[in-house]
Order: C-alpha cells, then structure tokens, then sequence
C-alpha cells in the first residue's frame, strides 16, 4: 500500500502529506503561540483581577450607559467654551511645533547634515518621544499650576520631537541625485535645501503635520483629566458627580471633534491623491 | 501662448497661495493664543524657570524608588498585554466581519465601521472617565478601557490588512470548487499573518504608553505612581518612575521593530 505506480510508471506517495511550509516555520509558530499565553496568564496572575460583583458592574455600567444616551445640553455654552479651549491648544501645539521641528530637521538628516550632529538630535528626539505627551502635561501642571498654559507645553514636546523625525526621515528619502544635480551647480548648502529638498518634502511635510493634528486633538480633549483644562476638564468634573445625562453630550462633543478631523483628512489626502492621478 | 507666458500666472498663483497659508498660520496663532491665554514671549519668558525646575527638583531621579516601582510598572506591563491579546482576538473577528474580501453581507461591514470608528475616537482616558462610575477605580477598568482602545483601532488596522490581499488567489481558490472557510483558511490568512503580527506589535507598544497613563485617572500601574509622586511633591521620585516608562517605552520599541524587520 501507500505507493502506487501512474500510467507513466512512475512511483506515486498517496499516503504522506507533504507539508506546504517548512517544519520549522511551524514549530516556530507552535513555539510563539505558547509563549504568548504563557505571557498572558502570567499577566493575569500580576493583575489579580478582582471578579467578583463584576456582572453587577456590567449591569451598572450599561444604566450609567442609558443615562449617557439621554444627553443633557443644557451646559452647551460651557462645552462649547471648552471645546474650543481643547480646539485651540492642538492648533496652537501643533503650530508652535511644527516651525522649529521644520528647521532643526535639516539638522537630524543623515543625508544633508553632520553624521554626528543629526544622530545626537534623533536621539534626543526619541528620548522625548518615549515619554508620554500626558506625562509631559502633568510634569508642566506640577510646575506651572492648572490651565490650558500646560496643556500647550505638554503637547509641544512630544509633537515637536515627532515631528523632527518625520521631516528628517522625509528629507533622507529625498532622492541623492537631486541633491547632487543641484550641488554640481555650484549651489551653496541653503541654496540646496531651499530649491532641491524643501520642494520635494514640502508635500509630505504637510501631511505628517496634518497626522500630528488629528493626534494632538486627541490629546487635548484628555489633557483636562491632568488638570489641564479644556474639554476633558469638564468631562472629568461631571463624571465626578455622577451627571451622566452631561457627560454625554460633552462624549459626543469629543467624538464629533476627533471625528470630524479624520474625515477632514481623509478627504484631503483623497484630493492629494486624484491630483497626483492627474499629472500622470 | 509661450511657456514662459503660461508659467507667470501659475508662480503668481503659487506665491499667492504661500502668502495665504503663512496668513492663515499666523491668525491662527494669534488667534488660538489668546483662546488658550497662552502667549510665546510669556512661555519663553517661563523656560529658565522650567530649566531649573526640571535640574534642580527632577533631576537626578531617586533610584531608591525603584524597588516601589516594580510592582506597579508590572502591572502597567500585564495591562498592556492582556488588553492587547483579547483585543487582538475579538478585533480579528471584527475584522474578517467587515473587510470587503470576507464580509457575509454589507450591511454586517457597515455596522461594525461604525462601531470600530466610535470606540477609536474615544480617547481611552475619556472610556476610563465613563467606566470608572460603574466599575469603580481600578486595574480592572485600565484594562476595560484599553481593550476598548485597541479594539476600535485594530480591527480597522486589520480589516485594512484583509482588504489588500491580492483578490486573484482568492478567486483561484473558489474556481477549484473552495468553500467560504477554505477560502478564508488557504488564501486570506496565509497572506495576512505578518502583516496582522506587525499590527499587533504596534498597538502594544501604543498600549504600553497608553497604560502608563491611565493610570493617572484611576487605572492603576506606573501612571497612577507618577501622578502620586507629584503631588506629594516627591518629585526625584516622580522623575525616576517617568525614567523608567521612557527606557521601557525604547526598549519595547526597538524590539518590536526588530521582529517586524525579521517577519516583513
């Protein structure tokens, strides 16, 4: 059995599967899948999560869910205010972050700047970068007391380090013969990045700008949590006190922000898109 | 018409609109400013006072705190992984529900966009301010609010992945007679492993940094140590618990960028 002969004689296996993948992809998978649940109980176990009550919970959190629903707009003027309070921070973080990161970008490129200097300042901006902008908030509300002033500060760094990698990272992509054509000229270094890099980079700047905004709204909205004011200050405040009725709307009023920004630049990058479909 | 007399009016056009963008900036800057009392020469005026703040009362870190960070930077860490492992599992059915390739009926795809899109455009600090009434302060409702995070952005993460598989081998695969699950098992899994891997590894990093923070609205984890620190004053305390979110932040990206290299 097992071996057969077809019509050309040959010898035909019909018993053995042949494996599509190699056997040590699949071990490998076998071996990464049990390490994950092994990491995963072992979490669980840290957490010690406490279980009891928690269909009760369930059914508590879905009234105060019911109650949300049936939103409350009687305090629309202050969410307003505040809405525009967490509106005018993101712009004004991003905004105040995006000039000097624009600048100092030339600096942290490989390719158009001092091997040693542009990897000191990635290396700085990785170290800003990996701490939380809410963090950064809260080390500014310490110092600076509640308010949106803090809020602002907060947002700077984090964005201000993003953004230096994003611009750098665009302006290394910038293709070396450009930059070569221009220089064979006789152009002067400013003379290089003014007519050869910032041109090329100018439309990815401006989309990794519009990306960091989306964020920085996001992270406005929640800076009031800290202690930094505007619409999360507001939130936090009726949650408190159990106004589930405001929280909502003031939800809403977050979601619609966030929201409204993403199809904003979605729709952007769509006209981005067609008239790049254009020139082609 | 010359060349030359077609490009004038378009660099006219181009400078104008550089001139309209730049006055635009600078409305909004001003604009904004005033909205948020916040003013550049006032802020720069502030920086050596936040110079001296940051060397003299931050710096350097008390890294007799360490042995009271553990513990909750554990947790942080527990946080993070479980979250992220269920929010893989639940967004991945999500997932398959509403990409185009693998949807069982439009209308299916449509609701579970709109769901996925509200859970995402909810900060997870805001899910921790709304969950916290019921379920009371704690690592239970990180843990909720960061599963409800992740689900929102990794099933559009992953539906994203689906919907770029290559359509042809699909349609193979159903010429030999494949059904719906055959399909899904031997041409769109196989395609989308690595790239549902590499999103995975992203959105534990995001949810590393994320639960370090929630724990400063009741969450529980490193976040809740530095938020503590601070207001006690201790901050040398404070400055060590934020040195070590960043190094764990680093560490944890660049691991995941190297497996991603190795996978991609």
């Amino acid at each position: 059995m097992g071996v057969e002969k077809n019509q050309g004689g040959h010898p035909v296996n019909t018993r053995k599967k042949i494996s599509l993948v190699p056997a040590r992809t699949g071990l490998i998978k076998k071996a990464v899948l049990i390490g994950v649940l092994l990491l995963f109980i072992a979490s669980l176990f840290q957490l010690r999560l406490e279980l009891t009550g928690t269909l009760e919970n369930i059914g508590k959190a879905f009234t105060y869910l019911a109650r949300m629903v049936r939103m409350d707009f009687s305090i629309w003027e202050d969410v307003l205010v505040a809405a525009l309070e967490s509106l005018s921070v993101a712009v004004l973080a991003t905004i105040i972050s995006a000039v000097p990161a624009f600048f100092l970008s030339f600096f942290a490129a490989t390719n158009v700047s001092v091997k040693w200097l542009a990897w000191c300042l990635k290396a700085l901006c990785s170290l800003i970068r990996a701490i939380p902008t809410l963090i950064w908030a809260l080390m500014f509300v310490a110092f600076l007391g509640f308010g949106p002033f803090p809020g602002v500060l907060g947002l700077f760094f984090h964005s201000f380090a993003y953004l230096v990698k994003a611009y750098s990272q665009s302006i290394e992509e910038v293709n070396p013969g450009c930059i070569e054509a221009i220089r064979a000229t006789g152009a002067s270094w400013l003379q290089i990045m003014t007519k050869g890099v910032v041109p090329t980079i100018k439309t990815a700047a401006i989309s990794w700008t519009a990306l960091r905004f989306e964020f920085n709204i996001g992270q406005s909205a929640i800076l009031g949590l800290v202690g930094a004011g505007g619409i999360g200050h507001v939130l936090s405040v009726n949650m408190r006190f159990f106004e589930f009725e405001k929280g909502g709307f003031i939800v809403l009023v977050i979601f619609i922000m966030s929201f409204g920004v993403e199809m904003l630049f979605n729709k952007l990058k769509l006209n981005q898109d067609k008239k790049l479909l254009k020139h082609d | 018409m010359s060349v030359r007399e077609r490009i004038i009016p378009l660099k006219k056009q181009r400078s104008l609109l550089t001139w309209l963008g730049l006055a635009a900036v600078v409305t909004a800057t001003i604009l904004t400013g005033y909205a948020s009392s916040f003013s550049i020469p006032e802020a720069v005026l502030a920086i050596p006072g936040i110079l001296k703040f940051i060397f003299t009362d931050f710096l350097p870190p008390n890294f007799a705190a360490l042995p009271q960070i553990l513990n909750p930077l554990l947790d942080t860490l527990a946080m993070a992984v479980v979250s992220t492992v269920m929010a893989s599992l639940l967004s991945l059915i999500l997932a398959f529900l509403c990409a185009a390739p693998t949807t069982p009926h439009p209308a299916v795809r449509v609701v579970i966009r709109g769901f996925a899109s509200c859970l995402r455009n909810i900060p997870s600090l805001a899910w921790v301010m709304i969950l916290v009434p019921a379920f009371g302060i704690g690592k239970f409702v990180g843990v909720l609010a960061l599963i409800i995070g992740s689900l929102g952005s990794m099933t559009r993460f992953f539906a994203e992945t689906i919907e770029e598989v290559d359509k042809d081998k699909l349609e193979a695969i159903r010429a030999t007679g494949g059904t719906y699950w055959q399909v899904l098992k031997n041409g769109v899994i196989p395609q989308c492993t690595s790239g549902f891997i590499a999103w995975i590894l992203y959105n534990f990093e995001l949810d590393v940094r994320a639960s370090a923070i929630i724990g400063m609205v009741g969450g529980g984890g490193i976040g809740f140590f530095i938020q503590f620190s601070l207001k006690l004053f201790r901050y040398a305390d404070a400055a060590m618990g934020i040195a070590v979110v960043a190094v764990v932040v680093l560490l944890i990206e660049w691991a995941s960028k190297k497996i991603r290299e190795a996978i991609l």
